[in-house]
């Protein structure tokens, strides 16, 4: 479903990807581990198609196309999702009209009918209570005034209106209570299945025990140094990065 | 000095050439009133950038091309044209007026509650020439103080054009507490009268007497030609305890100029809500000054500029609390594309004795390109210890997260552009209270936008 083959990408004039490679077949989950500053949310701004964040070598095949080609919105329509390390507040929207129009420019996007406004509130209901998130979240401004788990579950909400098709969650479980993180790896495993694809990039092996992944990948100065089974995150945890930093 | 000296002069000769047939000429106080206007314009001619007050606004346009003075006019402007500034069904009464000039024909004043009058500046000076007397001379007293000491009769030079030339507008009364059903919907429709383009003097006077309540709305329209200019003067006066909402449109066609001047005079406890969109005009100019006059007034003044392609709009706001316990709450918000420019000039004056005014004032503005311009100048001079005060301003660009992160769940850029301009200038049309003209307001600011990248 992903492949990324030999990325380079130089931000403000300094390299941070370094020839990434990495391969994600659809159904399985994988995890990103990495130090501060390693590369992970960037490479995560790449995907996504972020302007200053552009490969400057290599390619991604997302489905087999070209996915670096595509504009950021073509992306999204395309079923990829990014769940931001940091969600963006954009006052003076309402969550329920951000929303509905992404969704309905994805639907658009593949042909289908744009959703009602009483279709799309009927669906956004449901889905908030799978997530066990107040109805008030569709009222407010888009993550202004949100509590840092507020917004890391807000995107979580997003993912389950949007149902992408590879989704890439940066470090969604910061910051989030026991309770939140349980809720929120329900809201990633109902996703998980046949069709779809997941790159989680995290620093805690918690989460991973709720959403066990299918690889862990470490990402250390701009490249994939080691991957392994779901057994890496627990060795990570006790050892921490130090073999990998070229300081040590 | 002499290019200017000579340019005035043209007007004041076609003063004299005019004074004879301007309605009211039977009155001495407005005969002397009008000879001082004509003398103060001459003597200042047409404000310049150097003007402090006028310096975003440039009239050279008007200055170089002197159109002619509109005349009642012959021009067919007819109702199908203008349906479309109606305001939704409901008890509403409508005045238009055709380069300055009432027309009775296009105009539709329903059954008007007991002590409601809506009339004309000419039938006023007719039959109730005390009431004009009473707010047309006061306008004299609101000559600029410079750190000279001296007062500077140059920022009103356009005021005292139109009072030397005006020759209609709207007046109208509200006796003590008559709150009539539906606004007051005041329209002005710029046109080409002949070759050459004109300029109206529209004068028009609001006065509510205690506990009385009016909604106001006046809106500019029409394409009167190049160097077409609307030069009009709208006074009003809330006595204590009235209410008054008094909304503008500027939207004439973007080749003309529309100088627009608002007095407002606010007696004890009474409440003003005053909100001006200007999409219109090559160059336009809305000046707003009020004046909390008693205790306890609360005012409330929002300005939307829309600006594209050359469009120079400049916003120029004086507010002065003269007593306490006044509350004002302005808002301005602007967005300028293309390379058009906008700008907002507005001090808030608080007086030695007005303790405890409490007065915010926000100017933000939105450059949607590289080439377009804001200037924002907002200004708080407070003369006593025992105030709230706070100002703000800003100019930037559209936030570049926040477009990432409406592209990135697949809105389209167009989209996102529209979807962060609407949030940025819907919160403002969001306080407009009377619903029929807020949604006249959010689908003139719908269809600007759809126009917009
Ligand atoms: N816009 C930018 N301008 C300058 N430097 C940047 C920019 N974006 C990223 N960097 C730098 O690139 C490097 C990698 O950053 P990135 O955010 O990808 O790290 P990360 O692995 O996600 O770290 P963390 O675990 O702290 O989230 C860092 O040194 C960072 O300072
Ligand atoms: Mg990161």
């Amino acid at each position: 479903m992903l492949e990324i083959r030999d990325l380079h990408t130089v931000v403000d004039g300094k390299p941070i990807l370094r020839g990434v490679n990495l391969k994600i077949v659809a159904g399985e989950v994988h995890a990103v581990m990495g130090p501060n500053g390693s590369g992970k949310s960037t490479l995560a701004y790449v995907l996504a198609g972020r302007e200053g964040y552009q490969a400057d070598r290599g390619e991604v095949l997302y489905d087999g196309k070209m996915l670096l080609e595509l504009t950021p919105e073509e992306r999204a329509r395309a079923g990829l999702f990014l769940a931001f390390q940091y969600p963006v507040e954009i006052p003076g929207v309402a969550n329920a009209t951000f929303l509905r129009t992404a969704v309905n420019a994805a639907r658009s996007a593949r042909g289908e009918e744009e959703l009602s406004a009483m279709a799309f509130l009927k669906e956004a209901r449901t889905k908030l209570k799978q997530l066990r998130m107040d109805e008030s979240f569709l009222n407010r401004q888009v993550n202004v005034g949100f509590s840092g788990g507020e917004k890391k579950r807000n995107e979580i909400f997003q993912m389950a209106m949007l149902e992408p098709r590879l989704a890439v969650l940066d470090e969604t479980d910061s910051g989030l209570d026991i309770d939140a993180l349980k809720i929120v790896a329900d809201g990633i495993n109902r996703l998980r299945g046949a069709g779809r694809a997941m790159l989680v990039i995290t620093h805690y092996q918690r989460l991973l025990d709720y959403t066990v992944p299918d690889r862990v990948h470490v990402l250390a100065e701009g490249r994939i140094v080691r991957s392994g089974g779901k057994e890496l995150a627990i060795e990570l945890e006790k050892k921490g990065y130090a073999e990998f930093s070229s300081a040590a | 000095m002499s290019v200017r000296k000579h340019t005035s002069n043209v007007y004041v000769d076609r003063f004299n050439e005019v004074r004879e047939r301007l309605p009211g000429t039977a009155l001495p106080w407005l005969t002397r009133l009008r000879s001082n206007a004509i003398e103060h314009f001459a003597d200042c001619g047409f404000p310049t950038p150097r003007v402090e007050e006028w310096k975003y606004t440039n009239l050279s346009r008007i200055v170089d091309s002197q159109p002619i003075l509109a005349g009642p006019s012959v021009n067919g402007v007819n109702r199908g044209a203008l349906e479309q500034y109606f305001l939704d069904p409901m008890p509403c009464h409508r005045m238009v007026f055709v380069n300055g000039y009432f027309r009775p024909d296009l105009s539709e004043i329903g059954v008007l509650p007991a002590g409601l009058t809506i009339s004309t500046l000419e039938t006023t000076l007719d039959n109730r020439p005390e009431l004009l007397e009473a707010h047309w001379s006061d306008l004299c007293d609101l000559a600029e103080d410079r750190l000279s000491g001296k007062s500077d009769p140059k920022p009103l030079a356009m005021v005292a054009l139109n009072t030397a030339f005006a020759a209609d507008g709207a007046v109208i009364h509200l006796d003590r507490d008559v709150s009539p059903d539906g606004p007051i919907h005041l329209i002005y429709v710029a046109v080409r009268e002949g070759e050459r383009p004109a300029m109206s003097h529209p004068r028009n006077l609001v006065v509510a007497e205690s506990g009385a309540h009016a909604t106001i709305f006046e809106t500019f329209i029409g394409d009167g030609g190049g160097a077409h200019c609307s030069n009009a003067v709208t006074q009003v006066s809330a006595g204590p305890g009235a209410r008054i909402c008094h909304y503008k449109h500027q939207g004439e066609a973007p080749s003309g100029t529309h100088i627009g001047s608002s007095h407002i005079r606010l007696a004890r406890d009474s409440t003003y809500n005053g909100f001006v969109l200007s999409n219109g005009a090559h160059t336009s100019r809305n000046e707003i000054r009020v004046r909390l006059e008693e205790e306890n007034v609360v005012c409330s003044l929002d300005g939307i500029y829309l600006a594209r392609a050359q469009q120079r709009m400049d916003n120029w706001t004086r507010i002065d609390h003269m007593a306490p316990r006044g509350k004002t709450l302005e808002v301005y918000k602007g967005v300028i594309d293309e390379a058009a420019h906008g700008s907002f000039q507005g001090k808030i004056r608080v007086w030695p004795n007005a303790i405890q005014s409490d007065a915010r004032q926000l100017n933000r503005n939105l450059l949607l390109s590289e080439h377009a311009e804001a200037a924002s100048k907002p200004e708080l001079e407070i003369l006593n210890d025992e105030v709230q005060c706070a100002h703000g301003s800003t100019i930037g660009d559209l936030d570049e997260e926040s477009l990432f992160y409406l592209r990135a769940r697949g809105v389209g850029e167009a989209a996102a552009r529209r979807l962060l301009i609407d949030a940025f200038v819907g919160e403002v049309i969001d306080k407009v209270a009377d619903v029929p003209i807020r949604k006249y307001f959010r689908n003139l600011f719908n269809s600007w936008l759809s126009e917009a990248v």
